[in-house]
């Protein structure tokens, strides 16, 4: 019990002082690392609950992202729709997008899920590249158009507006995800993981809960994406490539999969530790080596991500009183 | 009485093996019957064919409360109101012991009607899990506990039948006494039960009607009193020595 | 269609099979024995090329590239042992073995793909053809002799393979692990040696695949990424664990992709390849030479 009061304490604490960040820290540089930490974070954490709780080697979940990047794109640019619009759109198409491949992973497990998935996001990255007309191909979307309000642009003032949108993204997520994931159907999603056969003798629907699962986790990929679109101004078909999956992916497994919290913090350490490494000139090429061997070395020393050491941290502090 | 389950020459083959071959046996509203056999007679391969899982039978006719079921799907064949466990000890590691009973009766047709956690408690309050045990994850149990816990996630769907495959293993002796008076504590509410056991001492505790499986079919059918004279069964099941 | 663009067509199928089928025996002996997906094999070809590259500048450029090649195969050999012993040594037992090492493997592609980076620079190059000129038979057909290599000896390397796992002691023993590691334990084969030898010998054959690559085309660190998907497309349609279908899937993909370029456009030739591997596998995930599937979950 006491656990979990710690835990909301804590987020307690980390969201008033996110809130009130931007009253301090005027650098909008520093402002736009946050902004990136929390989009990042709202990919990481959705993808805990096909990756982590449901337990599906789902290896496409980054696609969820590039699609809800370019249906914005493409709305807002080539369409004129109001960015207000385009943004949820992202989300609905990403959830719809996540129905078809659903059913190649309802018949298959293990590393062929990840083989599959993979195929898809691969599928999607050509499918944009080759559709030129709509997408830009490989040059991508230029000049999207910003979130605005009564001609308030929200990259004013030290990009303000958009801290707070990405802001209540994440929060948003981190919510209904976490609400998620302990109601009734919640549990039935990990009881599905931990055995399948007993979960099948319990009256769980293997078939619905994977769908429901890549939906729900495929919504707030196509969010941020589509957030991340309007705040870069750019669709670029990078978003589908090998960098990004890494990069989240390693949020995630560093974070500790199946808690939602972990890969958040796993967002924030991961994207500042970057930028930090930015500061060292002569680093430039070795930054991603030194990403890679701490990736390894945290994979190696802490298999259950950073969440893996809160827990062992405060079980020894609860143990100790 | 009326008849709840009905198997009608069931044959279940893998290749050229024949783990089921033209089982047939019905089971009345309220009734404990027990299967006995020796290893590989097919036991578990009936229990599995008719729950679906993990497969269905090969040729025969499986129905449930008047209805076929030979090829339902297993969600669909507990929604209905059959309910089996595992004889390996099952748990959803993961959750907690009153979630992994919470599991078994939001996925039932019980689901509207749940209100709150009366019904797990009861659930668990009837198979004996202590009230301390409830808040731990179910991985960290014993043997026993787990199997009441299994058997507690299915008896809060409020199922009128109840599959139990080898509850007695790995138990110990007085383990399987409470093993028996927790069955019949359960068949008192009106829940019909099939118990597969390899051991014959418990099904003749709690089990008026028995049968025996040999090599996929049905050997002899009989009360309690009629199957330990059987001649057949002494050579087939006992392999001839005394020993009961 | 002409038959002069037919044969053009053939050919450049030809050289991208024989590529493809070194890449993708190398990825799948690697699935079959050790039981993970390797990301960074991609990026070895790079290597490969480069150390080639790193080779022929100190031994001096009048030797032959082929001397280079052999050297570089023992590099890669050592190469593919440290990887194995860094990536993925750690973590057996562990119960998200395939996914962890599907993240460490990714590390490994990104520490690779810098460190060439950071090595060699970003400038372009290029290795000299295995031999030099072009054949050109009855006017109808021409090639360059490096091409006319490439088709040749990878078939030869590849038979090599498949004797070397089917009938001597060390490929016996490899192939015995893939199917059953306990029972292999038991009858005393030293598992992890296996372990080490079958990435070792992945690396060399993607190091060649890289060699013969690196005097086709310019060379770059990412030269190895679209290669690496070519490879798992035809692993997947060989079926996974299953070098013969492999080693079948290659040339047919590298056929099939050729003509399909020729017909239907660069543009929408690797959808149509992605949206095949999805219905493989959907329909047929043992693959389409495969016989059983692999019971792996």
């Amino acid at each position: 019990m006491s656990r979990i009061k710690t835990q909301a304490t804590v987020a307690t604490i980390c969201f008033a002082l996110l809130c009130f960040l931007p009253l301090f820290v005027t650098d909008s540089y520093i402002r736009h690392l946050m902004i990136l930490a929390f989009i990042f974070a709202v990919v990481a954490c959705s993808w805990d609950i096909s990756l982590g709780y449901a337990g599906l080697f789902n290896f496409g979940h980054v696609a969820f992202f590039g699609i809800g990047v370019y249906t914005t794109g493409v709305l807002a640019r080539n369409y004129g729709f109001d960015p207000w619009l385009a943004l949820p759109a992202a989300g609905v198409m990403a959830g719809i997008s996540a129905i078809p491949i659903a059913i190649p992973v309802l018949r298959l497990k293990g590393i062929y899920v990840v083989l599959v998935t993979f195929a898809f996001s691969q599928l999607c990255l050509q499918l944009v590249l080759s559709q030129s007309w709509l997408t830009g191909g490989s040059g991508g979307l230029v000049r999207i158009p910003p979130l605005t309000l009564f001609d308030y642009n929200f990259a004013r003032d030290g990009k303000f507006a958009y801290y707070y949108v990405a802001l209540v993204l994440l929060v948003f997520t981190v919510i209904a995800l976490t609400r998620f994931v302990k109601t009734p159907f919640g549990r039935g999603i990990l009881a599905l993981r931990d055995n399948p056969d007993y979960a099948a003798a319990r009256g769980i629907n293997q078939a619905a809960i994977r769908v429901t699962v890549l939906v729900v986790s495929a919504i707030p990929a196509g969010l941020a994406g589509g957030l991340y679109c309007l705040y870069f101004r750019i669709s670029a078909p990078e978003v589908f490539s090998f960098g990004t999956a890494t990069l989240v992916l390693s949020m995630l497994l560093v974070g500790g999969t199946s808690t939602i919290y972990g890969p958040v913090a796993a967002a924030f350490c991961i994207v500042l530790f970057s930028e930090y490494l930015e500061n060292f000139p002569d680093l430039n090429v070795y930054k991603h080596l030194v990403i890679a061997a701490v990736i390894i070395a945290i994979l190696r020393l802490a298999p259950d991500g950073l969440a893996g050491l809160a827990k062992r941290l405060t079980m020894r502090l609860i143990k100790d009183n | 009485m009326s008849i709840l389950l009905e198997v009608k020459d069931v044959t279940r083959t893998f290749g050229a093996l024949k783990a089921l071959d033209g089982v047939s046996l019905s089971l009345r509203k309220g009734e404990i019957l027990g299967i006995a056999g020796p290893n590989g007679s097919g036991k578990s391969t009936l229990f599995n064919v008719i729950s679906g899982i993990p497969f269905h039978a090969t040729t025969g006719l499986i129905s449930y409360d008047d209805q076929e079921i030979t090829r339902v799907r297993p969600h669909e064949i507990y929604r209905a109101g059959l309910a089996r466990t595992f004889q390996k000890d099952c748990e959803f590691s993961s959750l907690s012991v009153r979630d992994n009973v919470l599991v078994g009766a939001h996925f039932s047709s019980l689901r509207e009607e749940m209100h709150d956690d009366t019904a797990i408690e009861y659930a668990l309050d009837l198979v004996g899990v202590e009230e301390s045990k409830r808040s731990q994850k179910a991985e960290n149990l014993s043997v026993f506990d787990k199997k009441r816990v299994m058997i507690a996630s299915s008896v809060v769907s409020k199922p009128k039948l109840l599959m139990l495959d080898e509850p007695a293993s790995g138990l110990t002796k007085p383990e399987v006494n409470q093993l028996c008076e927790l069955i019949l504590a359960i068949n008192r509410t009106g829940v019909a039960i099939l118990v597969i056991e390899h051991i014959i001492a418990l099904l003749l505790k709690v089990a008026p009607r028995l049968l025996i499986l040999n090599e996929g079919k049905l050997l002899a059918e009989g009360t309690a009193s009629e199957i330990i004279v059987n001649k057949d069964v002494i050579e087939a099941y006992l392999g001839g020595s005394t020993h009961p | 269609m002409s038959l002069d663009a037919f044969t053009s067509v053939l050919l450049s199928g030809l050289v991208l099979s024989s590529l493809y089928a070194l890449l993708a025996s190398g990825l799948s002996l690697v699935w079959t024995t050790l039981g993970i997906f390797n990301f960074a094999h991609g990026v070895l070809m790079a290597v490969g090329a480069y150390v080639t590259w790193q080779i022929s500048q100190s031994i001096g450029e009048t030797y032959w590239i082929g001397y280079s090649i052999a050297l570089m195969i023992v590099v890669m050999v050592m190469l593919g042992a440290v990887l194995e012993y860094v990536l993925i040594r750690p973590f057996y037992g562990n119960k998200n073995i395939v996914l962890v090492t599907v993240m460490t493997t990714l590390a490994g592609l990104t520490f690779l793909e810098n460190g060439i980076q950071a090595v060699w620079g970003p400038r372009l190059k290029q290795l000299p053809p295995l031999i030099d000129g072009n054949i050109s038979i009855h006017g109808l057909l021409t090639l360059s002799a490096h091409e006319a290599v490439i088709i040749v000896v990878s078939p030869l390397i590849l038979i090599g393979l498949y004797y070397f796992l089917n009938y001597s002691i060390i490929g016996k023993s490899i192939r015995a692990v893939g199917q059953n590691q306990k029972a292999a334990k038991l009858m005393g084969i030293n598992v992890s040696r296996s372990f080490i030898l079958t990435f070792g010998l992945a690396a060399a054959l993607t190091g060649i695949a890289g060699a013969f690559y690196g005097g086709l085309r310019l060379m770059n660190p990412t030269m190895g990424s679209e290669p690496l998907v070519k490879a798992l497309i035809v692993v997947i349609f060989g079926g996974l664990g299953n070098i013969s279908g492999t080693i079948a899937a290659a040339y047919l993909i590298g056929f099939l992709e050729a003509f399909l370029i020729y017909f239907i456009g660069l543009y929408w030739t690797p959808s149509l390849l992605f949206l095949f591997m999805i219905f493989v596998l959907i329909f047929r995930h043992e693959g389409l030479f495969g016989e059983s599937a692999r019971t792996t979950t």
